[in-house]
């Protein structure tokens, strides 16, 4: 949008074109008339186009990650209850079996050399905890004879004092536990094994009942974590909706920052918004300011040559005719400098912003200038030396706005200053300079004084200080009340912002008509059908330009300064910027 | 005497085929009675092999094949020990045999469902039993028959009844007693119901030592079968049983006003039938629709009117127990592997010495190998 504005665009534009509500003229002019140009991108329309998709909300990414974390810590969770469960049953039991064995051993008693269970009802009390297992047991001899209990039960492979070991009973799956008991009597001696089991029904019951318990903690906590994460997302969201309400509530041309404090995650995005917001502000302004400053500094030399063109037609003397138009075209030709440099200008305020500084070398923004001013310095007949030094010089800058700024100083010295001139780049400490030096004594000192004065005329014109000067870059209507400038700075302020963008500097309007309410606009200097004077001063004002403001604010932009000086050889311009760092 | 001598062989033989349960099973001739209920047309039949006497369970079965026209029972009635043994068998010779199996002797068929011989059944009816009547889904108790005195009302004056096992023991005091030689129990050799009752008492107090010793003392005589104890009792050869299952003395007692019974107040056993469905019966589901009936409403019903479900209420309306009696003076015979230590080899050769040691005129039984 700011290209297309501060291009060269030579067709009719509604943004220049006079508004039909302030336009105080006869009629709207051809330029209202006109449709809008379709190259031009327009901002509603640009917003009003598909609107950007939305990727997956924050609440579901959130959702997904939770759910992912409960999954698969559930899985974990799960296979580790499972395990447990098992393994608590295991030993649980195990111990069941091996205090029902011990039961049964302590009751064996050695009779006329043979042992004899006398089965202990306690041991199957205990067996019968898994209530719903069968009982295997079986008492064997050191012969290997199964004295009682089923011959079936499986015994360990080898007869250790405990054994767990795992078998079949019947058609189930069951575990055993064997003891053994030494007897030294004296009818007998040697081990009685006692060996009991029972399926595993308890077991599995009992880890089934652990791993389903684990499973409903699990499916609580998921629950829990879901919940507060749904909770935490729609806290965290809220400043962000926040500032969504607070932007929509805004007026359209409310571009000031956002003041509300938010969380330093989102206050980042506050800050990146609200210095997107000023650089938006700024390039408005420098735009408004641009096409105030145009319309006004345009509208006086045009009502001049208009004057002077009118006055031609009327004059009877072929002679003073022929004066006439040789003025009305240098005149034309001046018009076009000063055009030149307003876009400039313009150029150099947007690309303050939009475009990223570099490392470059100064030398090459020197050579560039000399090379673009070739034309410049051979009309003028002047000798312009280069003076580089041999290193480079680094900085981190916008080549083409250096060298336009650097071009203005050049143009300025050309023009006003004391041969010869002389161009170069210096290296002093950390600081690097892009200077133009002539050998006169510099511009009167109250015109230096206001270099960087934002509201500052450029008054380096040497030839008398234009007392009628320009006022440029000024957003302040008191700037530039002077003369006609109220004109201009009434007819652009309130179009601004508005939702077409467009300004309808009436003053700057082709005919030169006048709002009512602006009687001096009428008695300019240009209006006077012979005043040599007037258009002369403005002429030089023309010439003059906008030149030191451009390198003024391309120094800025840099974060440098403009410096100058002068001595017994003459007076220097210097643009002063920072070394890039190695 | 010479009678009971061959009832005590016949108990002898099956003991020795008990003792060796995984030896190859003699056929044993202990089926005493076999009887086809139901239409004659029937297309399914269920064998039913029960120790319960056919006449006492008939209209319970009746009952049953009353709503199943298409349906019969052939009942086979089996002294337990022979139920028992034939139960095994089928069981450990994967062979058909009963679709039903229906025994007093609950300890026998704790021991034939841990041995995996037993298929499950769940239904409604077995869901709603108490734990301690349902064992695995396999194994359920489907009566409720207390453990009794018998005495004959005409013989025993109203004082000398024994409320409880003490007074039955203060009776027996003295060898010279007009008691002695005139008291009856199960043998418990020939008779798993008395085996299972005296077990169950050995554990419940120690009365019970006493009780047997009195009992040698005074020459009681132990016999088989709750019928001809009851006879005695009548006829007046007993004056007083011990320990009589309490469904067949009260079914008696209807008729006869001579039965007196006894439901002990020191503790009373109850015993619930256990019934099961053998692994490899042919027709399982019309053997679980037969336990299902009998867990029943209806079936509940049917077996309350043959006796066969007494509870605390029965007894002391019926004046067997005293009133003001809690339920704590009832001790459920437990449908547990608990019961398998009675079926021990060990414990019953223990328990079955000691038993020959308090009565002397029995011929000692030799030890299994």
């Amino acid at each position: 949008m700011s290209d297309g504005r501060l291009s060269p665009d030579p067709g009719p534009s509604p943004r220049t074109g006079p508004g039909p509500g302030t336009d105080p003229g006869p009629g709207p002019g051809p330029a209202s008339s006109a449709p809008p140009d379709p190259a031009v991108p327009r901002g509603p329309v640009a917003a009003g186009a598909t609107p950007p998709g939305t990727t997956l909300s924050l609440k579901s990414r959130v959702a997904v990650a939770v759910a992912a974390v409960v999954l698969v810590g559930g899985a974990v969770v799960l296979a580790t209850a499972l395990a447990y469960g098992r393994h608590a049953a295991r030993e649980a039991y195990d111990r069941l079996l091996v205090g029902a064995a011990s039961d049964i051993a302590e009751s064996i008693t050695i009779r006329d050399g043979t042992p004899e269970v006398d089965m202990p009802v306690s041991a199957f009390e205990l067996l019968s905890l898994a209530r719903k297992d069968r009982i295997a047991y079986r008492v064997i001899d050191r012969a290997g004879r199964t004295l009682t209990g089923d011959a079936a039960a499986p015994a360990p492979e080898t007869l250790r004092d405990l054994s767990l070991y795992s078998g079949a009973f019947g058609d189930e799956p069951a575990r055993y536990a064997a003891v053994v008991r030494r007897f030294a009597e004296r009818g007998y001696s040697g081990p009685v094994q006692i060996i009991v089991g029972h399926t595993l029904r308890a077991r599995q019951e009992l880890a089934r009942d652990i791993a389903q318990n684990a499973l409903a903690v699990l499916g609580a906590a998921g629950a829990a974590i879901a919940l507060f994460a749904s909770l935490a997302v729609a806290s965290a969201m809220r400043p962000l909706t926040d500032i969504g309400a607070a932007l929509a509530r805004r007026d359209p041309t409310d571009l000031t920052p956002l003041r509300a404090p938010a969380p330093r995650e989102i206050a980042a995005l506050r800050d990146a918004l609200n210095a997107f917001m000023a650089r938006l502000d700024r390039q408005l302004r420098a735009n408004r300011d641009l096409i105030s400053n145009a319309a006004h500094q345009l509208r006086t030399p045009l009502a001049a040559i208009r004057v002077q063109l009118e006055a031609a037609a009327d004059d009877p003397d072929p002679a003073r005719k022929e004066a006439l138009l040789t003025r009305v075209h240098e005149r034309s030709r001046a018009y076009g400098r000063l055009l030149d440099q307003l876009l400039s200008q313009g150029m150099v305020l947007h690309r303050a912003d939009a475009i990223a500084k570099e490392r470059m070398d100064l030398r090459d923004a020197a050579l560039e200038i000399y090379e673009q001013s070739d034309i410049e310095v051979f009309a003028t007949g002047l000798r312009l030396r280069l003076d580089l030094p041999d290193d480079p010089v680094t900085v981190e800058g916008d080549l083409l706005s250096l060298t336009e700024a650097g071009k203005n100083l050049l143009t300025n010295a050309l023009r006003h200053g004391t041969p010869p001139i002389a161009l170069g780049v210096a290296r002093t400490g950390g600081e690097a300079r892009l200077w133009v030096r002539d050998a006169g004594p510099g511009p009167a000192p109250g015109v230096l004084k206001r270099i960087g004065d934002r509201f500052a005329r450029d008054g380096l014109s040497r030839d008398g200080g234009a007392p009628g000067g320009v006022p440029h870059t000024s957003s302040s209507a008191a700037g530039r009340s002077e003369g006609s400038g109220s004109m201009a700075s009434d007819a652009v302020e309130p179009k601004v912002g508005g939702s077409t963008d467009r300004v309808s500097p009436t003053a700057a309007s082709p005919d030169g008509a006048c709002p009512a309410d602006a009687p001096p606009c009428g008695a300019t200097p240009g209006g006077a059908p012979r005043g040599g004077g007037a258009p002369q001063t403005t002429g030089a004002a023309m010439g003059g330009g906008l030149g030191l403001s451009i390198a003024q604010t391309v120094a800025d932009n840099h974060g440098g300064r403009l410096s100058h000086g002068t001595d017994a050889a003459g007076f220097e311009i210097a643009m002063i910027l920072p070394v890039a760092p190695a | 005497m010479t009678g009971l001598r061959i009832l005590r062989a016949m108990g002898m033989a099956l003991l020795a085929a008990l003792a060796v349960p995984l030896a190859p099973v003699r056929p044993v001739a202990a089926q005493e009675l076999a009887q086809r209920l139901g239409p004659p047309d029937a297309t399914r039949s269920v064998t039913l092999r029960s120790t319960t006497d056919l006449d006492v369970l008939r209209p319970v079965l009746s009952a049953f094949l009353a709503d199943r026209p298409q349906v019969a029972v052939r009942y086979e009635q089996w002294l337990s020990n022979g139920l028992y043994a034939r139960a095994t068998a089928d069981c450990l010779q994967r062979r058909a045999g009963a679709d039903l199996v229906i025994s007093s002797a609950v300890h026998h068929m704790v021991d034939l469902v841990n041995r995996g011989c037993a298929a499950r059944h769940v239904s409604s009816g077995t869901a709603a039993l108490p734990p301690a009547l349902n064992w695995r889904d396999e194994l359920w108790g489907v009566t409720q028959e207390p453990a009794v005195m018998v005495y004959n009302r005409d013989l025993v004056p109203e004082a000398d009844v024994p409320r409880s096992r003490f007074d039955l023991l203060d009776l027996l005091r003295s060898p010279d007693s007009r008691y002695a030689g005139r008291v009856a129990t199960y043998d418990i050799e020939a008779s798993g119901l008395g085996y299972l009752f005296a077990y169950a008492d050995s554990l419940e107090a120690t009365t019970f030592g006493g009780l047997m010793e009195a009992f040698g003392r005074t020459d009681t005589v132990a016999t088989c079968c709750s019928a001809q104890i009851m006879s005695g009792i009548v006829s007046g050869r007993y004056l007083i049983a011990y320990n009589i299952i309490g469904s067949y003395a009260m079914e008696r007692a209807r008729d006869d006003p001579r039965l007196g019974i006894v439901a002990p107040d020191d503790y009373t056993l109850m015993l619930s039938r256990g019934a099961m469905i053998p692994r490899e019966a042919p027709d399982r589901d019309l053997a679980g629709e037969l336990v299902d009936f009998l867990l029943s409403v209806e079936g509940r019903a049917a077996l309350k009117d043959a006796a066969l479900l007494t509870d605390l209420d029965e007894l002391t309306r019926t004046g067997a127990a005293t009133a003001g009696q809690g339920a704590s003076l009832l001790r459920p015979v437990e449908l547990s592997p608990k019961l398998l230590v009675a079926s021990d080899r060990h414990k019953r050769m223990l328990f079955l010495s000691r038993w020959r040691d308090a009565f002397p005129t029995v011929e000692p039984v030799a030890p299994a190998p």
